[in-house]
């Protein structure tokens, strides 16, 4: 059984993973302020019932993820999975080329990569439809295991797995029509 | 030994180290001789990674530090 005095010391060096990832579920700065304190309460008060040793980051993302849910799901309107259509395998690498050729001198496919900004990247996965959304962001963000964002989301392991892979490919469709509209790439 | 086809179907659970031993090992022979599964394999690492670093944390405003830390001062209290 965990102290409750001592949650502060404990947890508030997740809070900043915990406000990054706020951010882009909620895509609005006070909404996430909200979601990380109303998530940071909910863990301080149940504190004692978290068993030490266990993954205290699991657990507070856990909270997060639930608290999303449940409170802020239905607030904004994110596109929808049907938006998307067909999702072509491996959507960026098999544009790269096309990419890479408009790069001068930097030839390597995976510099392409580096043509994206910060924002563009942050944009990409925030337009995710939500379904996708927190399986990407629980995986290639915050490197939990299937099974962590099984229990988690209260999902089957096969549903992340197909959820990931698809949300993978939406945002890599996403980058591509960045770099289609800053005219990097023909759209 | 796995082939392209398989290596490519498993490709997003090799990278995220969620495979068996024995077909981590099938695929993992397979790159070593395949540059074009290993160029594809090490550009999704690529952008996995690139993401991750742009992505993660962001820096927690100060006054959300103190409302947090008030917060359970007033829940301690009251």
């Amino acid at each position: 059984m965990a102290d409750r005095r001592r949650f502060a010391d404990d947890a508030m060096p997740y809070a900043p993973q915990l406000f990054g990832t706020a951010l882009r579920m909620t895509r609005n700065r006070a909404d996430a302020e909200d979601l990380v304190q109303e998530t940071m309460l909910k863990g301080f008060r149940a504190y004692e019932s978290f068993e030490t040793g266990t993954n205290l980051r699991a657990w507070l993302f856990r909270i997060l993820t639930n608290t999303f849910i449940n409170r802020y799901n239905a607030k904004k309107a994110r596109p929808q999975e049907s938006d998307f259509g067909d999702l072509d395998e491996f959507y960026l690498y098999t544009r790269a080329p096309a990419l890479a050729r408009r790069l001068e001198g930097r030839s390597a496919e995976e510099e392409v990569i580096d043509l994206f900004t910060d924002d563009e990247v942050k944009a990409a996965l925030e337009d995710l439809p939500e379904i996708f959304l927190l399986p990407v962001l629980l995986a290639d963000v915050q490197d939990f295991s299937y099974q962590e964002i099984a229990d988690m989301l209260d999902i089957p392991l096969g549903t992340v797995m197909s959820r990931l892979h698809r949300g993978r490919q939406a945002l890599q469709k996403a980058l591509v029509e960045f770099a289609e509209s800053r005219g990097l790439i023909d759209g | 030994m796995a082939d392209c086809r398989e290596t490519i179907r498993q490709l997003y659970s090799y990278l995220d180290e969620m495979l068996e031993e024995s077909l981590r090992v099938q695929i993992s022979t397979h790159l070593d001789e395949c540059p074009d599964c290993q160029d594809r394999v090490e550009f999704e690492y690529t952008l996995k990674a690139r993401i991750r670093a742009r992505a993660a944390d962001e820096p927690l405003p100060d006054e959300l530090r103190q409302r947090l830390l008030d917060c359970f001062d007033m829940d301690i209290d009251g």
